[in-house]
C-alpha cells in the first residue's frame, strides 16, 4: 500500500519517502525483489526530478523505458546510455528502443549507419 | 406479439429458459405497477445491457415509462412525471449518484414526485445505512427486482457479476458467492431439486455450502417439490483452469468476443464495412457505429458461431451459394401455385441473405487481424506453451513484446499462460519477466504483478508439472492427425478447456472417482453430493444406484462456471453434445463471461 501511496503523489519528495516505507516493508517481509524494486524506483525518481530541472520537461511518474525514450527523443544518446547501464537494461530491449526512436524520428540515414 | 418473437430462441433446447425471462419480466412489471402513472427510469448503466435481455424497451414504454436515463454523475434535463425510478445494483458509487441526484432536484423542483429504487438483484444493508447517512432514506421506497440470471440463449445464462472473480479472490468479497448460491437457488425454484451435484475448486464448495445454509434457513417456506429437469449440476472454479482463459479464443464468436468484445449479447462495429449498395444513405452507415445482436434466434449465426474460424469463410460461401440458387428459382417457376409458394419463402430468403451480408462484413474484419504477422505468431507462441514447449525458458517473443512496449494486458497474458501451462516459473525466470515489466510499464505494474500473484497465475515453480500430467490423462491437446480422424467440424480448437473435459467426464461418468487422483493436483476440494427432494436431508458422498435406469436417457448437465466462462468453453461443450453417440446437452450458468483481456483487466491496478 506503500506502493499505491507512491504512485498516487505527484510530488518526487513524499514519492521517494513512501518507496522508502515500502522498501522497509518488503525488507522486513524477506522479500528481495521487492527491496530492490522500490530501491531502483526511488533512484530512478531522484534522477526524474534531476532531469526536469535540466530540461524543464515532466519526467517523474514515466518508467524507466519511458524516460530513457524520451532521452533519446532528445538526443541524449550518452545519458539514456548512462541510465541502461545503472539500471542493467538487458541490450535486447535497449537496441529495440533505439531502433524505434530512430524510426519514428525518421532519421533513416542514422538508422543506415547502424 | 413481438415479445414472444423476440424470445423463441430461448425455448429451444431441453431446458426451457423462456420461464426464466419470463418469470424475470413479470417480477419487473409487478413493481412498476407499483407505481401508477407516468414514470422516468434512471438505469445504473451496468444493467442497461442485461435487463435488455428481459424487457425490451418498447415493453417498458406500454407501462407508462416516459423516459429513460442512465444513472451518471451531472445533472439530468428535468421532466415532469409523477414518479421517479432507480434501478440500481447495490454499490455505494450508485447510492451518491442517486442521492445527489435526489437532492438536486429537491431544490430545483416543487411539485411532488415520489422517488423509488429497485435494487438488483437484492437490497443491502449497508447501501441502506449509507442512504440513510445522507439522509435521503426517507424519501426512497425501496423495492428489490430479483432479477438476478440473465437468458443469454437457449443453452447459455449469466449473472452479469462485474469483477465477481477480483472481488472474491483479491478482496475478500464473497458477495458473489452469495449470488451464485442463490441463483441457484433461483433455478431450482423454477426447474426443481438437481438430484446430482458436482464440483471442483474452493468457490465450489463454497457455494455449495452457502446454498445448503440458505436452504436449511427458509425450511419452512414452499419450494420447488419435483426433480428437475436438469440431471446434474457442475460447478467450477475458475481458478481450477486459468489456461484457458489466457489462450486465444479461435472461435466464430470467440474472436469477434476478444476484438470487438461481446457485452449482454451485443456487440458493436465500426461501420464503413456495412455499406450495401440499396442503401439510401451509405456515408451515414459508413460512419456509424453498427450494433448487432448475437444470439441463436438468427439462423447463420447460430450454425457460424462455434466454428473455427478458418472454417467460416468457406460456410459463409457455402452459404451464398445456396441462398442464390433458392433466389434464381423464381426464374423457373411457371404455375401459379410454385410462384404462391416462392412468394411465402421469400421473407425467410431475403432475411437469410440480409444475415449473410452481416456476417461476412464481419469475418472480414476479424479476418484483418487474423491475417497479420503479429496475430500468428502470437497463436504460435500461445500453442507452444500449451503444448508444453520451452515453459521453462525467457520466452523470446515476449522479450520482444516487452521491449515494443506492446499492450500490458497482451503481455501478461503470454506470461500468465506461460506460468499456468508450466505450473509455475522457474524463480529466475519470473523475476526477469517482473523486473522487465516494472522497468518498462513502470511501478503500477508491480501491483497488477502481486494481484496475480495472489490469485494464483503466476507463481514459481515448486514441485512436479502437473499440467503436464493434466494434459495427457485429459488430452487437453490435439494433433493434427488426430483432428482429421474426428470430424472436423466437431473440434473447433487443438486445445480443449480443462473445464470442458470436466464436465464430459462428468456426464459420462457417475462422478470424480476414475480421475480423482489427476484432479488432486488442482486447486480446491471435490465435491459430490446427492441432492434428494428435501435438501436438508443431503447425505454426503452417497452415490447410490437408485435411479440408474434414468442415466441411461439423454440428460441435461447444467454447468456452473463460477468466476465467468468464455465463448470458447461454450463451443466447446455445445460440440461435445452435438457428438453422434453423446446424449447429453448442457447449459451453461456463469457469473460473467469472460475473456483474457477482460479478465486480466479486472485484475490490473488501475483498473
Amino acid at each position: 500500500t506503500h506502493v499505491r501511496d507512491a504512485i498516487e503523489q505527484s510530488n518526487p519528495g513524499s514519492v521517494e519517502a513512501s518507496l522508502i516505507s515500502a522498501r522497509e516493508c518488503y525488507r522486513k517481509g524477506r522479500n528481495d525483489l521487492g527491496v530492490s524494486i522500490c530501491e531502483e524506483a526511488r533512484k530512478l525518481c531522484k534522477q526524474q526530478s534531476s532531469l526536469q530541472e535540466t530540461y524543464g520537461e515532466s519526467f517523474v511518474g514515466l518508467s524507466l523505458h519511458d524516460t530513457v525514450k524520451k532521452l533519446l527523443e532528445q538526443g541524449e544518446i550518452k545519458l539514456a546510455d548512462k541510465l541502461r547501464s545503472e539500471y542493467r537494461m538487458p541490450d535486447k530491449r535497449y537496441w529495440w528502443l533505439r531502433i524505434l526512436v530512430m524510426a519514428d524520428s525518421y532519421k533513416w540515414d542514422d538508422l543506415e549507419k547502424f | 406479439m413481438k415479445e414472444t418473437k423476440m424470445s423463441n430462441h430461448l425455448s429451444g433446447g431441453r431446458l426451457n429458459v423462456s420461464i426464466l425471462q419470463e418469470t424475470m419480466r413479470k417480477e419487473l412489471l409487478n413493481l412498476l405497477h407499483i407505481c401508477e402513472g407516468s414514470k422516468l427510469i434512471i438505469w445504473d448503466e451496468w444493467l442497461a445491457n442485461p435487463v435488455g435481455l428481459v424487457a425490451q424497451y418498447s415493453l417498458l414504454m406500454e407501462h407508462e415509462v416516459a423516459d429513460i436515463f442512465p444513472l451518471k454523475p451531472g445533472t439530468l434535463p428535468t421532466i415532469s412525471v409523477k414518479h421517479i425510478i432507480f434501478i440500481a445494483r447495490p454499490k455505494l458509487v450508485l447510492m451518491d449518484l442517486v442521492t445527489d441526484y435526489i437532492l438536486s432536484l429537491r431544490n430545483k423542483q416543487s411539485t411532488s414526485v415520489e422517488f423509488h429504487l429497485f435494487f438488483v438483484p437484492r437490497r443491502s444493508e449497508l447501501c441502506e445505512k449509507h442512504l440513510k447517512n445522507r439522509g435521503v432514506l426517507g424519501t426512497l421506497s425501496i423495492e428489490e427486482f430479483r432479477c438476478d440470471i440473465f437468458p443469454f440463449d437457449s443453452d447459455v445464462m449469466s449473472l452479469e457479476l462485474q469483477n465477481d472473480f477480483r472481488e472474491n479472490y483479491l478482496e475478500g468479497d464473497p458477495t458473489c458467492l452469495y449470488n451464485a448460491a442463490q441463483a441457484i437457488r433461483t433455478i431450482q425454484q423454477l426447474y426443481g431439486i438437481i438430484p446430482r451435484v458436482y464440483g471442483k475448486g474452493e468457490a465450489a464448495k463454497q457455494v455449495w455450502d452457502l446454498l445448503c445454509r440458505l436452504n436449511k434457513e427458509e425450511q419452512g417456506s414452499p419450494r420447488g417439490a419435483s426433480t428437475s429437469c436438469i440431471d446434474q449440476l457442475l460447478l467450477l472454479d475458475r481458478a481450477i483452469d486459468f489456461t484457458s482463459v489466457m489462450a486465444t479464443q479461435l472461435t466464430y464468436e470467440g474472436l469477434i468476443d476478444e476484438l470487438y468484445g461481446i457485452r449482454s449479447s451485443t456487440v458493436t462495429f465500426p461501420g464503413h464495412k456495412f455499406v450495401s449498395p440499396d442503401d439510401a444513405r451509405p456515408e451515414v452507415t459508413a460512419r456509424e457505429k453498427k450494433r448487432i445482436i448475437l444470439n441463436s434466434s438468427e439462423e447463420l449465426f447460430a450454425e457460424l458461431r462455434d466454428c473455427n474460424f478458418t472454417a467460416v469463410g468457406a460456410q459463409l460461401s457455402k452459404k451464398a451459394r445456396i441462398i442464390k440458387t433458392q433466389l434464381d428459382e423464381r426464374h423457373n417457376d411457371k404455375s401459379v401455385q410454385e410462384i404462391k409458394q416462392f412468394v411465402s419463402r421469400l421473407p425467410q430468403m431475403l432475411a437469410n441473405k440480409q444475415s449473410l451480408a452481416t456476417h461476412t462484413a464481419i469475418a472480414e474484419y476479424i479476418k484483418e487481424t487474423t491475417d497479420s504477422f503479429e496475430f500468428h505468431d502470437t497463436i504460435q507462441c500461445e500453442e507452444d506453451f500449451i503444448n508444453g514447449i520451452d515453459n521453462d525458458k525467457v520466452c523470446p517473443f515476449i522479450e520482444d513484446l516487452i521491449a515494443q512496449k506492446a499492450p500490458l494486458t497482451k503481455v501478461l497474458r503470454l506470461i500468465c499462460l506461460q506460468c499456468v501451462t508450466g505450473s509455475g516459473l522457474k524463480p529466475k525466470v519470473l523475476e526477469y519477466y517482473k523486473r522487465e515489466l516494472v522497468q518498462v510499464y513502470g511501478l503500477s505494474t508491480w501491483l497488477t504483478l502481486c494481484n496475480l500473484e495472489k490469485c494464483g497465475l503466476l507463481k514459481a515453480q515448486t514441485g512436479p508439472r502437473h499440467y503436464t500430467v493434466l494434459r495427457k490423462t485429459l488430452h487437453l491437446t490435439m494433433e493434427e492427425f488426430e483432428i482429421e480422424a474426428k470430424e472436423k467440424s466437431y473440434l473447433s480448437s487443438k486445445y480443449i478447456p480443462l473445464t470442458v473435459r470436466l464436465s464430459e467426464h462428468i456426464s459420462k461418468n457417475k462422478g470424480w472417482s476414475a480421475i480423482a487422483d489427476v484432479l488432486g493436483s488442482l486447486p480446491g476440494p471435490l465435491l459430490e453430493e446427492l441432492q434428494s427432494l428435501q435438501p436438508r436431508m443431503t447425505r454426503r458422498n452417497s452415490i447410490s444406484s437408485e435411479n440408474s435406469s434414468s442415466m441411461e436417457n439423454a440428460r441435461v448437465v447444467l454447468v456452473f462456471f463460477i468466476g465467468g466462462c468464455t465463448y470458447h468453453e461454450i463451443s466447446a461443450l455445445r460440440s461435445i453434445s452435438q457428438q453422434e453417440e453423446s446424449n447429453v446437452e448442457f447449459v451453461i450458468l456463469t457469473t460473467k463471461l469472460i475473456n483474457g483481456n477482460t479478465f486480466m483487466e479486472s485484475l490490473m491496478e488501475d483498473y
